[in-house]
C-alpha cells in the first residue's frame, strides 16, 4: 500500500555519535498516525534501554509532523511534537511530550521531511542544518553560549547569505534547487543549556516554547545547540478541493464567518475565539504599547503579538504570567517588569511554568525569613525589589549561571527542594505548588479533577483545555457576576456525550463530591488521553482551537468536534478514517506510552498526588489557592452549577477510582501495568514481549 | 471621595489601618486568568486590597476570550483580614454584612470598594494627608 498523501514519505534519522543520516520509510509508520504517535513508536524501536536517563547518549529524540502540517487545516498545521525520555519530573525522569507552534513543522515538510529522529551524542558540540534534501552536522562552538535569538540571527546569516540584497534566498546552487523569502525555522536552546536542564525549553522564533521536559537541556546533553530547516517544496493534497470546502465549512463556525455580526455568547470557547487578539501580549505591556496579532501558519487564531516596542515579542500566557502578578502588585500596575521578565525566559530559554511555581514558593519563603541575605537558605538576589525586572532577570541569570539559589533550582524545582530540605514539608502545607511528578501544579486535581488524573495517570501536566474552558471557566466567570452561563448543565452534559464516542456518557462531566470517583470519569480521563494522543499530539490540532465542543455558532451551540477533525485529515491524506477509528490509535498510542512508563518504573504504588491535594483545600494562605471553581454537577437526580472549591481528595476513593481506570483501559488492576490481551488487541504484541521480559507485563484481568 | 457611616478615627488608628503590614500578614488573593489559571497574589495594604478590587463588567470578561482576568478576594476573608490583621473591627464588620449578603461576587465589589475607599478617606483626613500632599 502506498503511502497516504500529505506525509513526505520519509523521516531523517541523524546518529549524532557517527555524524551520519539515515532515512526511515513514513509509511512504515504510518498506522500511528503522526506526531507522537510516530514519535513513540519509533522510540519504542530504536531505544534498547527505556531506563536510562534522558541525558544518556542512548535517548532517543524526535520531532515529528502530521500529514496536515503546512496544509491550509486551521490552527493545525504550526505544530511540531517533541518526545524522548525527559529531565524535569521527579522522581523519574518519564520518557515524554513537549509541543510548540511556528513555522518549524512546515518549513520541514516542504524540506521533504515528515520528521526528525536524534540518536547518539555528537563528540563536539554542532548544529543540524537542513535545506531541502541537504544536511549537514556543522560547528557549534560559537553558538554555544548564545542565547536564543542570538542564535536564531546567526544561523540565519549562515544559511541566507544570498539573501541580504534580494528578499529572497537562493537555497542551493542548481537552478531548480529553490528560493524563498523565508528564514529558516530554528529551534534551539538557551546558552550553556547543559548546565541547567531540567529548566531548559527549547525556543523557536521569539516565542514559541517546548518547556515541559528539559528537551533544552536533552539537546545540550547530546551537544546539539539547534536545529535549522528550510524547505523550498510543497505538500501534496489528497483532496484540495475537499479540504478548501472543510476549511469554508469550518469558516461558519468562527469568528470570521460572523464578524458583521458575532454572537454575543458570553463564556470562553476554543475555535470560535476572537481571532487577532493578542491581548496577553497588550495587558502585559506597559500601557499605550501598540501590538499586531502574530500567529502560527495556517492559524485562525494568531493568539500572539508584536509590540512596537519590541519587548514581550510574540510572548504570551504563562510567558508572561509567571511574573505580571507579582509586578502588579508590587508597581500598582503592569510595568516593563513583566515583558521583562518574559524576555528573560524567551531569551534564555527557561520554562515558563517552573519558574512560575519557583517563583510562588520563593515568595513564601523569602516572607517567612526563610530565604534570604544569610538565612537558611542564602540568598543574594534584590528580595527589596520584588516585583520588578531586575528581580526577574537577576532570577533567571541566577539560573542560567548556576549561581546564588540558581545553584540547586538549575536541577529542577523538586530537586531544589529536596536539596534544601523542604520537598515533602512544603508540598504537604501546598506553599511548593508541585502536584504530581515534581511538576507545576496547573489546573486543580481537587476540583477539575480530569485534569489532575489525567496528568498523574501520564507523566507531565497535561496542558489540554478540551474540557477546561466549558467545565469550569465558563460556568465560573458567569457565576462570578451573577449571569447564567448560556448553556445549561444539563445541555452541556448531552453536548459532550454526542462528542466523546465511544463512551458517550453524559456522566463523564459529574464533578460532584461523587462523580470525582465515578467509573463515568474514568470514561472522561480514557477519552481524554486517547483524543489527545492522537488527534492533537499525532494530528496536531492545536490547543487553543480544538476540541471544539461548545461552539456558539453551531447548531444548539454545538462545536465541530468528532466531525471537523476527520473532514481535514481525510482531505488531506484521501483516506476515510472515522472519528472512533482515530480514537482507537490514540488508545493504542496510550497504551505504548504507558507500556515505557512501566519499564521505566511506573506502578499504581507511586501515582499519588502531591500530599497538599489530600490534606488542604485550595484556602487563602495556600500557592495553589482558587477562586470559586464552579463546574457541573449532578445532584439529587439534577444537573447545576456549583463550585467545588476548597475541595480535598480522598484518598482511597482516588485508590479505588484508579482501579475503575485501568479495569477500564484493560490493564492490571494491581500494579497498572497494560496486559498481554490489551496490547495484542492493539497489534502490540512486540511491546507485550518487551515488558513480560522485563518482568513488568500486568497480569491478566 | 466617598461618604461612610462609620465612626471617625484617631490618628492613631488611622495609622494602623493604613500601615503596610507584614508579609506573613499579607491578604491572599488571586487574579483568574484563562489558560493560568488562578495566580495567588498577597496584598499588604488597604489601599492595596482598596487597588485591587476592580470594577469589572461581567459580559466585558466573559466576552474577552480566553485573556480575560478577574482580580478575585474572598469577601469573607477580606472582612476577617481586616478586623483581625488591621484591627478595624468596625470596617470588619460593615464589610461582612456587605459579604453576608451573597450577592454574585461582581456586585460586591463596588460595595467593598467603596466602603474601604471611603474608610481610607477617613483615615487620610484624620492624618491630615490630602491628595496634594501625597503627591
Amino acid at each position: 500500500m502506498a503511502i497516504s498523501k500529505g506525509y513526505t514519505g520519509k523521516i531523517l534519522k541523524v546518529d549524532l555519535t557517527t555524524g551520519t543520516f539515515d532515512e526511515i520509510s513514513t509509511e512504515k509508520y504510518q498506522s500511528w498516525g503522526g506526531g507522537h504517535g510516530i514519535g513513540s513508536a519509533i522510540f519504542f524501536d530504536l531505544c534498547t534501554d527505556k531506563t536510562i536517563k534522558g541525558t544518556d547518549p542512548g535517548n532517543v529524540v524526535t520531532l515529528m509532523t502530521s500529514p496536515l502540517s503546512g496544509t491550509l487545516a486551521p490552527s493545525v498545521a504550526g505544530r511540531t511534537e517533541v518526545q524522548g525520555i525527559g529531565i524535569q519530573a521527579y522522581p523519574i525522569g518519564w520518557f515524554t511530550r513537549s509541543n510548540f507552534g511556528g513555522r518549524f513543522s512546515t518549513q520541514l515538510k516542504f524540506a521533504g521531511w515528515d520528521g526528525i529522529v536524534l540518536t547518539g551524542k555528537s563528540p563536539k558540540q554542532v548544529w543540524l542544518n537542513i535545506i531541502n534534501g541537504d544536511v549537514k552536522l556543522q560547528d557549534a562552538k560559537d553558538l554555544w553560549g548564545l542565547n536564543t535569538r542570538e542564535t536564531q540571527e546567526e544561523i540565519w546569516a549562515r544559511v541566507e547569505p544570498s539573501k541580504k540584497d534580494s528578499g529572497w534566498a537562493n537555497m542551493g546552487t542548481s537552478r531548480d534547487a529553490g528560493r524563498t523569502t523565508q528564514h529558516p525555522a530554528v529551534l534551539t536552546s538557551g546558552p550553556n543549556a547543559e548546565k541547567y536542564g531540567p529548566m531548559a525549553a527549547l525556543v523557536h522564533d521569539a516565542g514559541n516554547g517546548a518547556g515541559q521536559g528539559g528537551f533544552g537541556g536533552v539537546f545540550a546533553s547530546k551537544n546539539l545547540k539547534a536545529i535549522s530547516v528550510v524547505g523550498t517544496g510543497g505538500v501534496s493534497i489528497a483532496d484540495p478541493d475537499a479540504l478548501m470546502k472543510a476549511r469554508l465549512w469550518a469558516n461558519d463556525y468562527s469568528f470570521a464567518g460572523h464578524h458583521d455580526k458575532p454572537a454575543e455568547y458570553v463564556g470562553l470557547v476554543a475555535f470560535a475565539s476572537t481571532p487577532g487578539r493578542p491581548l496577553s501580549t497588550i495587558q502585559d505591556n506597559p500601557e499605550g504599547t501598540k501590538s499586531r496579532p502574530q500567529g502560527c501558519v495556517g492559524c485562525i487564531r494568531n493568539c500572539r503579538g508584536r509590540t512596537d516596542t519590541g519587548q514581550g515579542n510574540e510572548s504570551q500566557c504563562v510567558d508572561f504570567f509567571w511574573y505580571d502578578h507579582h509586578d502588579v502588585i508590587a508597581n500598582g500596575h503592569v510595568t516593563d517588569a513583566s515583558p521583562r521578565a518574559a524576555d528573560a525566559i524567551q531569551l534564555a530559554g527557561v520554562n515558563a511554568f517552573a519558574v512560575e511555581a519557583a517563583t510562588l514558593w520563593i515568595e513564601q519563603l523569602y516572607n517567612k525569613g526563610i530565604m534570604g541575605k544569610g538565612k537558611e537558605i542564602d540568598s543574594n538576589l534584590p528580595f527589596d525589589k520584588f516585583g520588578s525586572g531586575e528581580w526577574a532577570e537577576a532570577f533567571i541569570n541566577s539560573i542560567v549561571t548556576q549561581t546564588d539559589i540558581g545553584k540547586e533550582l538549575c536541577k529542577g524545582v523538586a530537586q531544589a527542594a529536596e536539596k534544601w530540605g523542604r520537598l515533602a514539608m512544603d508540598t504537604t502545607s501546598g506553599i511548593l505548588p508541585l502536584q504530581e511528578w515534581g511538576l507545576p501544579h496547573h489546573y486543580d486535581a481537587r476540583t477539575e479533577v480530569e485534569w489532575g488524573y489525567g496528568s498523574l495517570m501520564g507523566e507531565r501536566d497535561i496542558n489540554e483545555h478540551d474540557f477546561n474552558w466549558s467545565v469550569y471557566w465558563t460556568p465560573t466567570i458567569n457565576g462570578l457576576f451573577g449571569l447564567e452561563p448560556p448553556v445549561s448543565a444539563k445541555r452541556l452534559s448531552e453536548i459532550f456525550a454526542g462528542k466523546t464516542a465511544p463512551y458517550n456518557d453524559p456522566m463523564m462531566i459529574n464533578y460532584s463530591d461523587e462523580g470525582i470517583y465515578s467509573e463515568a470519569m474514568a470514561k472522561t480521563v480514557a477519552w481524554h488521553r486517547h483524543y489527545t494522543r492522537f488527534f492533537k499530539q499525532s494530528m496536531l490540532f492545536c490547543d487553543w482551537a480544538w476540541a471544539d465542543f461548545v461552539n456558539p455558532y453551531g447548531p444548539d451551540m454545538e462545536g465541530m468536534t468528532s466531525i471537523g477533525e476527520n473532514k481535514f485529515m481525510n482531505a488531506v491524506t484521501g483516506d476515510d478514517m472515522t472519528f472512533e477509528e482515530g480514537m482507537e490509535v490514540g488508545r493504542r498510542i496510550w497504551n505504548i506510552d504507558r507500556a515505557v512508563w512501566a519499564l521505566q518504573g511506573r506502578h499504581r504504588d507511586i501515582e499519588v498526588f502531591s500530599e497538599y491535594s489530600y490534606k488542604v483545600g485550595a484556602q487563602p494562605g495556600t500557592t495553589t489557592y482558587e477562586a470559586p471553581y464552579t463546574m457541573p454537577v449532578f445532584e439529587d437526580n439534577e444537573w447545576s452549577f456549583k463550585s467545588v472549591a476548597g475541595r480535598i481528595l480522598d484518598r482511597q476513593k482516588v485508590e479505588d477510582w484508579k482501579s475503575l481506570f485501568f479495569k477500564l483501559e484493560g490493564w492490571d488492576i494491581k500494579s497498572g501495568w497494560p496486559t498481554r490481551a490489551t496490547l495484542e488487541e492493539l497489534d502490540l504484541a512486540n511491546v507485550a514481549d518487551e515488558l513480560e521480559k522485563a518482568g513488568k507485563l500486568g497480569a491478566s484481568a | 471621595m466617598s461618604e461612610t457611616l462609620l465612626a471617625t478615627l484617631d490618628t492613631k488608628m488611622a495609622e494602623k489601618i493604613l500601615r503596610r503590614v507584614e508579609a506573613t500578614e499579607a491578604l491572599e488573593a488571586g487574579i483568574l486568568t484563562p489558560m493560568a489559571g488562578t495566580r495567588p497574589v498577597r496584598l499588604f495594604s488597604l489601599e492595596q486590597a482598596e487597588r485591587f478590587l476592580v470594577l469589572h463588567d461581567g459580559k466585558q470578561v466573559a466576552l474577552g476570550g480566553a485573556w480575560a482576568t478577574v482580580n478575585y478576594v474572598d469577601p469573607i476573608h477580606l472582612a476577617t483580614w481586616v478586623g483581625e490583621v488591621l484591627g478595624d473591627a468596625e470596617l470588619s464588620a460593615a464589610l461582612d454584612t456587605i459579604a453576608s449578603t451573597r450577592k454574585a461576587y461582581g456586585y460586591l465589589v463596588p460595595e467593598l470598594k467603596e466602603l474601604i475607599a471611603s474608610r481610607i478617606d477617613q483615615a487620610k483626613q484624620a492624618l491630615g494627608i490630602t491628595e496634594a500632599a501625597a503627591e
